[in-house]
């Protein structure tokens, strides 16, 4: 390690709030980047299956209307 | 390889379905490398690669500051080069690629002015000089967030494709003035770390974890694109048979 000691890297000279605010900022960017990706998939496919459901059930059991009509 | 099989191809192209076969793979083995790349350059970039002799430790913030400004750019060529194909072959993948590349592009085109802002206050003495390279990039900030409001903005969704596709394009105008800002004009800001022609000015203690980042943020890049990709051809085949068998096949796992 190019530091002696924890603290060191921590403290990164007199830089460390610059170097560990750049570099936690992009590590929050990346992070909300992968969940909203992943959340917006999920939820695609979650909604598909739900559609699937209904539309099968639907089949399954005609309508009263149509049932009744003459 | 005949000319007919090139057609084919470039017909299966712009296939959402087979595209989406395609990159059911890609996504997962993507997302790993990116994870890999991007923890393995993070611990290299801030605990092992050496001090700068000039600017010491603060120039760890290279290593998220260049891959995220390279990346905004990239991904607005993407778009751009997604426009052009979209309009002249009116293929329907390329709008669902501007709408997939659009997100992180602005986000990454933000973190690139606000790291490039934090550097600049301990190496420049100000958290922001109006200089061309700082000024083209917030441009192309702009221009991202241009793309999005003009998206919200039209319904009709073939309308709304050809103008995305169109400012996408004339957009990339911007590309080679943010990269030669740093030559056309007096500038505070560093020339370029990175050159595909040119061997780096940096020792390779210094580069080679940035050549580690760089890939990290394009995989990630990748990553995510294909996955809204994929996210945006769920919503717009609902109705198509191949998505219904799809999540039955997926129900059945």
């Amino acid at each position: 390690m190019y530091f002696d000691s924890f603290e060191a890297l921590l403290q990164m000279g007199k830089h460390g709030f610059y170097v560990w605010s750049a570099w936690g900022s992009t590590a929050l960017v990346l992070l909300l980047s992968w969940l909203s990706a992943r959340a917006g998939f999920n939820g695609a496919a979650r909604r598909l299956q739900q559609q699937l459901l209904l539309s099968e059930r639907e089949a399954q059991q005609p309508s009263m209307e149509r049932n009744e009509s003459p | 390889m005949t000319e007919s099989a090139l057609k084919r191809l470039w017909h299966k192209l712009g296939s959402p379905r087979w595209f989406f076969a395609l990159t059911t793979s890609w996504v997962t083995v993507l997302g790993w490398a990116a994870l890999a790349l991007l923890l393995w350059g993070s611990v290299w970039s801030l605990a092992f690669a050496p001090a700068d002799y000039q600017q010491g430790n603060s120039f760890r913030i290279m290593y998220v500051h260049v891959p995220a400004a390279m990346l905004a750019q990239s991904l607005y060529i993407g778009m751009g080069v997604a426009g052009f194909i979209g309009l002249v072959w009116r293929m329907k993948l390329t709008d669902v690629a501007i709408a997939a590349c659009l997100p992180l592009g602005t986000v990454v085109t933000a973190l690139a002015l606000f790291s490039g802002s934090i550097w600049g206050r301990p190496t420049w003495g100000s958290w922001w000089e109006w200089d061309g390279r700082t000024v083209s990039t917030l441009v192309l900030f702009f221009l991202y967030v241009g793309i999005y409001a003009l998206r919200e903005a039209i319904a009709d969704s073939d309308l709304r494709a050809r103008a995305s596709a169109l400012m996408a394009m004339v957009g990339t105008i911007n590309i080679p003035i943010i990269k030669y800002s740093v030559e056309w004009w007096n500038t505070l800001h560093q020339p370029a770390s990175f050159s595909l022609m040119e061997k780096p000015a940096m020792p390779s203690e210094m580069w080679a974890p940035l050549l580690v980042m760089v890939m990290g943020f394009y995989s990630f890049a990748a990553f995510t694109v294909l996955l809204r990709m994929r996210t945006e051809i769920l919503h717009r085949e609902i109705n198509a048979r191949w998505v219904r068998d799809w999540i039955q096949g997926k129900e059945s796992h």
